[in-house]
């Protein structure tokens, strides 16, 4: 174990213990203001889940073990604009369910830091659906 | 950091997928690449230098394939099957994940086109 894992397990939340044992999904919801080509939103969604991924390592392990096993399911969804992104992530906060949004570097198509994609998960697949359930596929 | 090591998704372009299915796709490719390189130094210099991530198109499996072949010992890669429950059936193959050194990555997919 390197130094800074041994720190990070040092200072790292308890593992969340998983309710249930239903499947587990993650959910990508791609912000469509930016009018983002798809090879973009690609890579978006490519770091959105990669970021989720190495998060819910440290914080839900168990779901990560889970979602592994099941082979990584993953649903692409969209959204009008980035404000919904607020009230989804506050919402899912709400239920225990781990969130990330990515912010764009800006190097290519659209303005720095831009709020690109939101993780949900990954997380127990029916508290998603009933968070996302009212979202379109992408 | 103009040297810091990329990540290329390369996806398949006769499956005529969707925009939904190829993010998923390329997702799936990002991870397991991730999980490929872990605790490697370069995995660690990816992120540091801001996860660079470019999305190519390859005309066929059988570039795809060509590819993979020629991979070289410093790159990680993953061929992403997909389990066939959207759009195309089990076992096609999707999209080739790579991650390496930056002039590495450059000169082997240097040929292809940005999805």
């Amino acid at each position: 174990m390197g130094l800074r894992s041994f720190l990070h397990r040092l200072t790292a939340p308890p593992p969340s213990r998983r309710t249930g044992g239903g499947p587990v999904k993650l959910v990508c919801v791609v912000n469509q203001s930016l009018k983002m080509g798809k090879g973009k939103m690609a890579a978006q969604v490519g770091h959105a889940s990669v970021q989720a991924f190495l998060n819910g390592g440290v914080s839900h392990p168990s779901e990560i073990e889970a979602w592994l096993a099941s082979g990584q399911k993953k649903i692409c969804l969209k959204t009008p604009g980035a404000d919904d992104f607020e009230s989804l992530q506050k919402e899912a906060k709400r239920r225990g369910i781990p969130t990330h949004i990515v912010h764009d570097a800006g190097h290519t198509q659209i303005p720095r830091g831009s709020a690109t994609v939101l993780a949900l998960g990954p997380f127990d697949e029916t508290a998603l659906d009933e968070l996302t359930g009212h979202l379109k596929l992408l | 950091m103009h040297d810091a090591p990329t990540m290329a998704l390369i996806v398949r372009q006769d499956l005529a997928l969707s925009t939904g299915k190829i993010a998923a796709q390329c997702a799936h490719a990002a991870v397991e690449v991730v999980r490929a390189a872990r605790r490697t130094r370069l995995l660690e210099r990816w992120r540091a230098g801001g996860s660079r991530k470019i999305v190519l198109a390859a005309e066929d499996l059988a570039a795809l394939r060509e590819l993979h072949a020629s991979i070289p010992s410093a790159c990680h890669a993953h061929l992403v099957t997909d389990a066939g429950r959207t759009e195309i059936p089990a076992g096609t193959v999707t999209v080739l994940g790579l991650l390496g050194p930056r002039r590495t990555m450059d000169t082997l997919v240097r040929h292809l086109s940005t999805l």
